[in-house]
């Protein structure tokens, strides 16, 4: 998966479980004061992405200091690829 | 009628948090559908006996724990007689295929040292073991009033090691891996799916001490009602909430009844099933994948019970407190498995004297699934086809043998007096499940917290942290503890434990 599809694959995921503007997905939108997410979704974020990228989180650190869009995508490509070299 | 805070289901966790609430100068509403609070842990009177169902005993509410600080807080203790375990041990496990029996001691140092003597050859990881389940205890707020809130690590916990694996990689000894895991049944998470960090919630306080209340299950109710009203709780009875209300601009209201009538409060605790909570909510208010996680949690198993009599001295021969644990070990997940290959809890009380014959009580449960009885779901209680008497009768004349299959001088002296399935818990408990122990606490689930995205909307009871009494005493005070504040709940618990 490139960089690209990892990034449209997370937007959809979360457009369709969380109900979110589509308009509003761009990588610098604040989870919380743009996308109006609150930190008791992040518990379903990490389920989502989970669930689209087959993979489990455990970082509990990283996903606490997730702020943004942009955020959750680098931290999905970076873990794909630590993913990728691993295997 | 207007309140401070509402409180949806009178279980015990529902009593707990409204006690709470009251004593702090809320004025708080309790509401429950059924004629009385805490119908599932009531008990009932058969043949002259008393039979406890949903309480039996429980681990932490010894003199000096913290489980009892918080019975005391509550103003609960002072009319229960609670009766710590003073015997030497107080849970059997006996196994089916060799004479082997482990009896557990109080205490977990008595524990460390008997398990050492037991099995030598696995000092080292008995050490372990009883290291991790002591650190995992001391990380729970409320099981340890000075634990940080903050640093719960949820992620690390949920993608866990089992306690099964945690086992099999560190000792070949079947029977030390049966030992450690027995306690599975008291969650009712298989050893496999068992996470070591919610085993230990249940283990650590339970290997601590077990204590029984003078007059089970419906002494413990009777208190928690005095205290209710003590602390100044309207209960309102056979009232089910339909609904929760919202106002215009989408902030909690209250929650409305199928007469119209509705409480104002703008606070509400809800302990009735996660799942049948989202009945009640409306449709756009939790977002589609916090609906589907609540709607697909994993259940704990239902169970087929035996409600017992023994001419024979049980409480001499056994103790308290007895597991069977059949040839290939404990695993319980598997109900197309015969009853026969499950493990089997049977708790044994107090021995009295009925026309001069001898007789002991003894409650027999068999982890079981709804769908074993499925087929007779739709009807109604008393009025049961014959086939499922018949299914009624044959599984309770197998628990019986399989009884004296451990115990062969058991032979004709242990009768039944009633029986219940998986249908009689699902109209007992609440759960559409009959699940005994609400949503599985199980690694790879995660089980909904006491806050939600609804502002003033919060969870309790045995699917938000852990079953049992002590379980559904914390879930309480963190569900409390998001209105009040945690570090002021948490304080005042310290504070009382100061004063008195």
């Amino acid at each position: 998966m490139t960089d690209d599809e990892i990034i449209d694959t997370i937007n959809r995921a979360l457009v369709k479980e969380f109900e979110l503007d589509k308009k509003k997905m761009l990588s610098d939108a604040h989870l919380f004061d743009t996308l109006e997410l609150d930190s008791l979704d992040m518990v379903d974020m990490v389920i989502v992405l989970e669930n689209a990228f087959k993979f489990k989180i455990t970082e509990e650190k990283e996903i606490r200091e997730i702020r943004t869009l942009g955020d959750i995508h680098n931290f999905v490509i970076k873990k794909s690829n630590e993913i990728r070299k691993g295997s | 009628m207007t309140y401070d805070c509402a409180v949806i289901g009178a279980g015990l966790s529902g009593l707990a948090s409204a006690i709470i609430l009251s004593k702090n100068g809320l004025k708080t509403a309790l509401i429950e559908k059924s004629s009385r609070t805490a119908p599932l842990v009531r008990g009932f009177k058969r043949e002259g006996h008393y039979f406890d169902t949903g309480f039996h005993h429980a681990g932490g509410i010894n003199e000096g724990s913290t489980g009892r600080l918080m019975l005391d807080y509550l103003g609960i203790s002072q009319h229960l007689n609670v009766v710590s375990s003073n015997s030497n041990y107080t849970d059997m496990v006996r196994f089916r295929d060799s004479s082997f029996e482990f009896r557990f001691p109080v205490g977990i140092k008595q524990l460390k040292d008997r398990l050492e003597q037991f099995f030598p050859g696995d000092i080292n990881f008995i050490n372990r073991y009883i290291n991790e389940i002591n650190r995992q205890c001391s990380l729970l707020p409320f099981l340890n009033l000075n634990a940080d809130i903050k640093t719960m690590n949820i992620l690390e916990n949920v993608h866990g090691n089992s306690l099964a694996d945690f086992l099999s990689h560190n000792t070949d000894n079947p029977y030390l891996q049966s030992v450690l895991t027995i306690h599975s049944l008291l969650n009712g998470v298989p050893p496999g799916e068992q996470g070591l960090n919610n085993y230990a919630y249940i283990v650590g306080p339970y290997y601590e001490s077990v204590s029984y209340i003078e007059g089970g299950g419906s002494a413990l109710v009777a208190a928690y009602e005095k205290a209710a009203k003590e602390n100044g709780v309207d209960i309102f009875l056979n009232r089910e909430a339909q609904k929760l209300i919202f106002s215009s601009s989408g902030e909690l209201k209250g929650t409305g009844f199928k007469d119209g009538a509705e409480i104002n409060a703008k606070n509400i605790i809800s302990t009735i099933h996660p799942s049948q909570l989202m009945n009640i909510v409306p449709e756009n208010l939790f977002r589609p994948s916090y609906n589907k996680r609540i709607k697909t949690l994993d259940e704990t198993p239902s169970a087929f019970i035996l409600y017992g009599t023994s001419e024979i001295d049980l409480k001499r021969l056994i103790g308290s407190n007895l597991y069977l644990v059949p040839a290939d070990g404990n695993n319980f997940g598997d109900f197309s498995n015969p009853i026969e290959n499950r493990p089997i809890n049977i708790i044994i009380s107090n021995a009295d004297k009925k026309e001069n014959i001898f007789q002991c009580i003894f409650i027999m449960i068999c982890p079981a699934s709804i769908n074993e009885v499925e087929q007779w779901g739709n009807s109604i209680r008393g009025k049961r086809p014959q086939g499922y008497l018949e299914f009624k009768d044959n599984i309770c004349r197998r628990m019986l043998d399989y009884f004296v299959s451990y115990y062969p001088e058991l032979k004709g002296k242990i009768h039944a007096v009633d029986f219940s399935t998986p249908l009689t818990l699902k109209d007992y408990s609440g759960s559409p499940f009959g699940s005994m122990y609400g949503a599985k606490h199980r690694i790879e689930q995660y089980n909904p917290f006491p806050m939600t995205s609804i502002k003033g909307l919060y969870l309790a009871g045995q699917s938000i942290v852990a079953p049992g009494l002590l379980g559904t005493l914390i879930s309480a005070f963190l569900a409390c503890g998001n209105i009040l504040g945690h570090d002021y709940l948490r304080g005042a618990l310290k504070v009382w434990n100061q004063e008195e």
